[in-house]
């Protein structure tokens, strides 16, 4: 089926080439005609000097090691097991970064606590966040994980948008933005390795991973007598 | 058979009519710049792939030179019918069908051999060509996997494959010179025996059935050894000239 609409599809170009060589056709000399190939051919000759000068790809040092399918999930299901210093020392997870908000603990009570929220712009995503009530900290700080994710070899959880953390109107709650990766892959031809059956050059098998599986952790750390409520319907990870 | 008139070899008349046949067809190398611009327009989108979740939108823009490598083929094969349907020689005395075919397919060989370069240095090419309108981008690692066999690897490919549909096109070409309108009947008729090939199969051979072109495709395409592949690529060159040659032996020229 693949090779019968490729080939309908080549009989579209041929058509469309056959005009454009009508066109071009021979209103122009011979003598241009060689001048342009050979303006081509220099080109052709030097483009590989000129790239290795010019193009400057995005590069990954780091190896795309093998990083579980999903892994994120283990760590926020594991939750009660898992602590931040060995987090921040995963190297299967990239540390996105961390943001501190100062609180005044006394302005919350049993009565009136503190309120986590995980809703924004009606999207539920309390699935990526973990509270932590911690003698350690004075204020809340919030640590930012992403499981790394390489596609080819491009890391793309180093291109990850923190998430903005704010407490308002006692009120804490994050605004997300979603990310746009835009990437431009080359790859070589197939005929490149023609003659290695089995090698795949398409980054459709590259890819060792499904999209989803790139996400994201939001580690909370809240100063142990804060009173704080968790809101949504989110499973209510608070770690003891 | 000497020539008379000029005392040369058949050789070398055919030498110089390839020269010569090299020279005429000097327009197509506008032709073949022009189908491979349009080949690297379309090698910037060979495949999109987008996918995402909440926090991320991953939009991934393939860029391969296969539809170059398409538009050089077609490029081959218009030349190639083109030449085997020029055949008027008005401007050599002493040519015969054999220096007209000789010329012909030395003529396509030196296509071919553009073809293969103008292949090898596409992805320099097309990085470059990407830096400038796209901004970064990236190699992939298969991309920067390629070594020196790798690019002979294209090379040789790319060379055989445009003188193997080179020479296919070259017997289509004669066969049309040759037989004229009963061409196009044959052809007619080769289509409606094809598709009543395939709907008598399926018919009477159950819907596995298929004659497919991903069969043809993959006797050559999918082939991953070296000598096998060398040796079905060239025996059929070898066939196509052949049957050329044995269109072209005996024809009469119009002019």
């Amino acid at each position: 089926m693949y090779a019968t609409s490729l080939l309908i599809f080549l009989l579209f170009i041929l058509l469309l080439s056959a005009g454009i060589l009508k066109f071009v056709g021979r209103r122009i000399s011979k003598k241009l005609s060689v001048r342009i190939m050979a303006v081509y051919v220099v080109l052709l000759v030097l483009s590989p000097l000129i790239a290795e000068f010019t193009v400057e790809g995005i590069s990954s040092t780091e190896e795309s090691g093998k990083v579980p399918r999903f892994y994120y999930q283990d760590v926020l299901e594991n939750y009660q097991n898992q602590n931040l210093e060995t987090l921040r020392e995963d190297p299967k997870l990239h540390l996105v970064g961390t943001s501190e908000i100062p609180v005044d603990i006394n302005d919350y009570s049993k009565e009136n606590p503190m309120v986590i929220t995980s809703r924004d712009r009606g999207q539920e995503y309390g699935h990526y966040m973990v509270v932590e009530p911690t003698d350690k900290v004075d204020s809340i700080i919030v640590t930012q994980f992403t499981q790394r994710v390489f596609v080819d070899h491009v890391d793309i959880s180093t291109m990850f948008v923190p998430w903005n953390w704010t407490l308002s109107n006692e009120e804490l709650r994050a605004s997300i933005q979603q990310m746009n990766v835009d990437l431009y892959l080359h790859t070589p031809p197939y005929l490149s390795f023609h003659f290695e059956p089995g090698y795949s050059v398409s980054p459709l098998d590259a890819y060792d991973f499904t999209f989803p599986s790139y996400s994201t952790v939001q580690w909370i750390q809240v100063p142990k007598d804060l009173e704080f409520y968790y809101q949504g319907p989110g499973p209510q990870r608070v770690k003891q | 058979m000497d020539t008379t008139i000029h005392k040369k070899s058949k050789m070398s008349v055919a030498y110089r009519q390839f020269k010569d046949k090299l020279y005429h067809n000097a327009f197509s190398f506008t032709q073949l710049l022009a189908l491979q611009v349009l080949g690297y327009l379309f090698s910037f989108s060979a495949n999109t792939i987008g996918s995402g979740n909440d926090f991320y939108y991953l939009f991934i823009r393939n860029i391969n030179p296969i539809p170059l490598f398409t538009m050089t083929l077609i490029w081959i094969l218009i030349q190639a019918f083109s030449l085997s349907g020029n055949k008027k020689r008005e401007y050599y005395m002493v040519s015969n069908n054999f220096t007209a075919y000789f010329s012909d397919i030395a003529v396509l060989e030196v296509y071919a051999l553009i073809a293969g370069i103008t292949m090898v240095f596409s992805g320099p090419m097309l990085q470059l060509l990407a830096n400038l309108s796209l901004g970064p981008f990236t190699p992939s690692a298969a991309y920067q996997a390629m070594s020196f066999i790798h690019y002979l690897s294209l090379f040789i490919t790319t060379t055989f494959y445009a003188l193997l549909i080179g020479a296919g096109a070259y017997f289509l070409g004669i066969l049309r010179i040759r037989y004229q309108s009963f061409f196009v009947i044959g052809g007619i008729v080769i289509i409606i025996l094809l598709i009543a090939w395939s709907v008598l199969g399926v018919r009477f051979m159950g819907p596995g059935f298929s004659i497919g072109s991903e069969e043809l495709m993959s006797f050559y395409y999918q082939e991953g050894n070296v000598p096998v592949w060398l040796l079905k690529v060239l025996g059929s060159i070898g066939i196509l000239y052949y049957l050329s040659w044995l269109g072209i032996r005996n024809l009469e020229v119009k002019n």
